[in-house]
């Protein structure tokens, strides 16, 4: 009984994975499987963005 | 002890489990970045990990929940249901004790009243984790 679930569970998580990581792979929307976590970074370039001012030239 | 009614409950269950899970799913999968940041709010995951975390979770329910309404492997499906909810209730229970605010999104992606929400939440999945623990008890190994 323990022994069917098991290969059950095995066999749904490998079938779950491999649907997981091909449909990332193939998608547009998909997101980058390993690295560190993106957003993070550029959540903190905003809160410490410099405003750019640009220089007026007077036009003689 | 089984009555009559046992196996209408269980396929009531057996549905009510499968639809939510492939429903909660289908957020995750057309939305992966929106759930990484999801988990990345709930400041449980090393930073790492978020990104694999949010492309296979969401597959996990949808070929659980799939599995349980069309039959294949029911207590192997319902094992790995528990087994998310369980985990589910753990970072939701957490996170309210230690006062931690965070979007759970597992049925929406934003709420006015997060705390509110996660409350809810966290009944929803113990009521889930209970009809999954009696399906488990009442159904043998197929």
């Amino acid at each position: 009984m323990i022994q069917k679930d098991l290969k059950g569970i095995f066999l749904l998580v490998f079938f779950a994975l491999i649907t997981a990581f091909s449909y990332n792979y193939l998608s547009p929307s998909g997101i980058p499987h390993f690295g560190q976590w993106e957003p993070l970074k550029t959540d903190s370039i905003k809160a410490n963005s410099i405003e750019i001012i640009k220089p007026s030239v007077k036009k003689k | 002890m089984k009555n009559d009614y046992t196996p209408v409950f269980l396929f009531i269950i057996k549905l009510t489990l499968g639809i939510s899970f492939i429903y909660g799913s289908y957020h995750r999968i057309a939305d992966p970045e929106g759930f990484a940041k999801i988990l990345y709010g709930t400041a449980v995951f090393p930073g790492v990990c978020i990104n694999i975390l949010a492309i296979s979770i969401p597959f996990v329910g949808l070929v659980a929940g799939f599995s349980l309404i069309m039959g294949l492997f029911p207590r192997s499906a319902v094992l790995i249901i528990n087994a998310t909810l369980s985990g589910f209730i753990l970072i939701i229970g957490f996170n309210l004790l230690r006062g931690h605010q965070f979007d759970c999104g597992y049925f929406v992606f934003s709420s006015e009243n997060q705390t509110a929400s996660n409350i809810y939440l966290l009944i929803t999945d113990f009521l889930m984790l209970a009809s999954g623990i009696y399906f488990l008890r009442k159904t043998t190994a197929s």
